[in-house]
């Protein structure tokens, strides 16, 4: 489980992330956190991978507060969450074989372990005939796949999926989110932050607004509002 | 940990190849900075051993009264080696002076001819003196002024070669100052240079550096590999500095041989004899540089 306790972010004294967010993210539940542009979306992954300190409040992941959370840790809590960004974050100078690796070798794991995984999870994502080929030579539904691959590759307990389909059409979008629906479907508590009205919409899961870095709704089978 | 390593040592080799304009351009950077310090060492020790040279050519004689015995010559010679500055003094006795004189004009006929008349050596012996610098001369030459000794002497040389000694010792002076300055300045700049090269190039993998920290790597396994990376610039750098660096030394021996004649010597050879030294701790401060830049680089985009 997944806990925002009354969580504030401020990144100076007038600049509000996020304002008293609770919010309790059950174990392979699929959520959508949805809200326009700068309503603290993002803000709240950041949190959750650490990349920024809550400045009131605490976060506690599967009873681990990370609130306070050393330097030194955070990799292994990076290690847990798999991301996928908007942007798809990926290497320019590996292949798409080695961008996926890449996420298992950080971990340490064996290198007959990374080969045998790596191409059935670029097989899950329809990649296994590209594994050879760099990002630029994908296109950007493809990219969004191979960042996906990443994050599920080292089998997190939470996949964090910000904006990923923010940069693609709505085919790629579409083809996105079944890929999200289907890892849920296998036991991973998924957390989908986005802006698109259709998708959230036609997910009929759990559905948290945020405005203004406030949580304004919190719905089961929820729709976009805003 | 051996596991991280081989992979830190992967990740670099790889990133070395595929980004291999950035490579080539800082190894260049690299290789031109180690050989311009290398002509700026073949200029320092050019400039100083020819100096050298030339002061040891320098010398100042006594030329004693033919009165004067062998004797009181032996006894002036043990009070000259006393001095500090005196580094050696050759003893020329009357005959020797002689036979030096004689040959020095044997084509001088009226000379010979004069020595022909007198039934007796009209010549002192003389003492030819070596300081061991070159400044040392004119404290030698007010030692003996002030010396018991100085109404033996009919004439020194001295004055005929103050001027030169004094243009030497001064050359000798400022080339060492300058040069001193001028490695130091070179150094500094050369370091900077490529401690630059490589904060560019650790610059343009600054989303890559965030990208590995965001999925999970550590601040060593995300470094290591710029570091290793550092490691190769450094070490390719030296190696064509020093390999093109003898070929240009043979290519510059006729032509240094040509200028400076006698006061000329073999360039590889001595850079050879001394190539421990002068490679060995240029390998050692330009990687150390590579890997230090690259670790102060990297270090500033780790914070994700």
């Amino acid at each position: 489980m997944i806990e925002f306790r009354n969580v504030t972010k401020m990144y100076d004294s007038e600049t509000v992330g996020v304002k008293n967010v609770t919010l309790a993210i059950n174990t392979k539940e699929f959520i959508s956190i949805v809200g326009q542009s700068g309503t603290g979306k993002t803000t709240l992954v950041k949190l959750l991978i650490a990349e920024e300190r809550p400045t009131h409040g605490r976060i506690v992941i599967g009873g681990w507060d990370i609130t306070d959370i050393p330097s030194a840790d955070i990799p292994s809590l990076r290690r847990q969450i798999g991301v996928v960004f908007q942007d798809y974050k990926l290497l320019p100078k590996k292949t798409v074989y080695e961008n996926v690796a890449f996420a298992l070798e950080v971990c340490g794991a064996p290198s007959n372990r990374i080969r045998s995984i790596v191409p059935q999870v670029l097989k899950i994502v329809g990649l296994d005939q590209k594994q050879h080929r760099y990002p630029r030579q994908l296109s950007g539904g493809e990219q969004q796949r191979v960042s996906i691959a990443r994050a599920l590759v080292h089998g997190p307990k939470i996949l964090v999926a910000d904006e990923p389909t923010g940069n693609l059409d709505a085919l790629n979008a579409r083809d996105i989110i079944d890929i999200l629906i289907r890892i849920n479907e296998f036991g991973t508590t998924v957390l989908l932050v986005t802006h698109n009205r259709d998708i959230v919409n036609t997910l009929k899961k759990r559905v948290v607004t945020l405005d203004q870095g406030v949580v304004v709704a919190d719905k089961e089978g929820g729709k976009y509002i805003l | 940990m051996f596991v991280a390593f081989a992979r830190a040592l992967k990740f670099s080799w790889q990133d070395f190849l595929r980004n291999w304009w950035l490579s080539v351009i800082t190894v260049t950077v690299v290789f031109v900075t180690l050989f311009s310090v290398n002509l700026l060492l073949v200029w320092s020790v050019v400039t100083g051993t020819v100096l050298t040279n030339l002061r040891e050519k320098v010398d100042v004689s006594l030329y004693m009264k033919p009165t004067v015995k062998e004797l009181t010559v032996a006894e002036v010679r043990a009070y000259l080696l006393g001095f500090s500055e005196v580094k050696d003094v050759t003893y020329v006795s009357r005959d020797e002076a002689l036979e030096k004189f004689k040959k020095t004009h044997e084509k001088d006929d009226v000379i010979l001819e004069s020595l022909d008349e007198l039934t007796t050596n009209p010549l002192g012996a003389t003492l030819i003196i070596h300081a061991k610098s070159a400044e040392g001369y004119q404290k030698v030459v007010e030692k003996i002024a002030s010396s018991p000794y100085n109404e033996l002497i009919l004439d020194k040389s001295f004055g005929d070669h103050a001027t030169v000694i004094d243009r030497i010792a001064g050359v000798t002076q400022a080339t060492r100052k300058i040069g001193f300055v001028t490695s130091i300045v070179f150094a500094l700049i050369a370091l900077l240079i490529v401690f630059n090269t490589i904060r560019i190039t650790i610059y343009t993998h600054r989303d890559e550096i965030g990208i590995m920290k965001r999925v999970g790597a550590t601040n060593w396994f995300t470094s290591m590999p710029f570091l290793i990376e550092g490691v190769f610039y450094g070490t390719l750098g030296f190696l064509f500095a020093t390999g093109l660096f003898f070929p240009f030394l043979q290519f510059a021996q006729p032509s240094f041989s040509l200028f400076f004649g006698d006061y000329a010597f073999n360039l590889q050879q001595y850079f050879l004899a001394n190539a421990l030294v002068v490679f060995g701790s240029e390998f050692f401060v330009v990687v150390f540089t590579c890997v230090l830049s690259s670790a102060i680089a990297a270090r500033r985009y780790l914070r994700v």
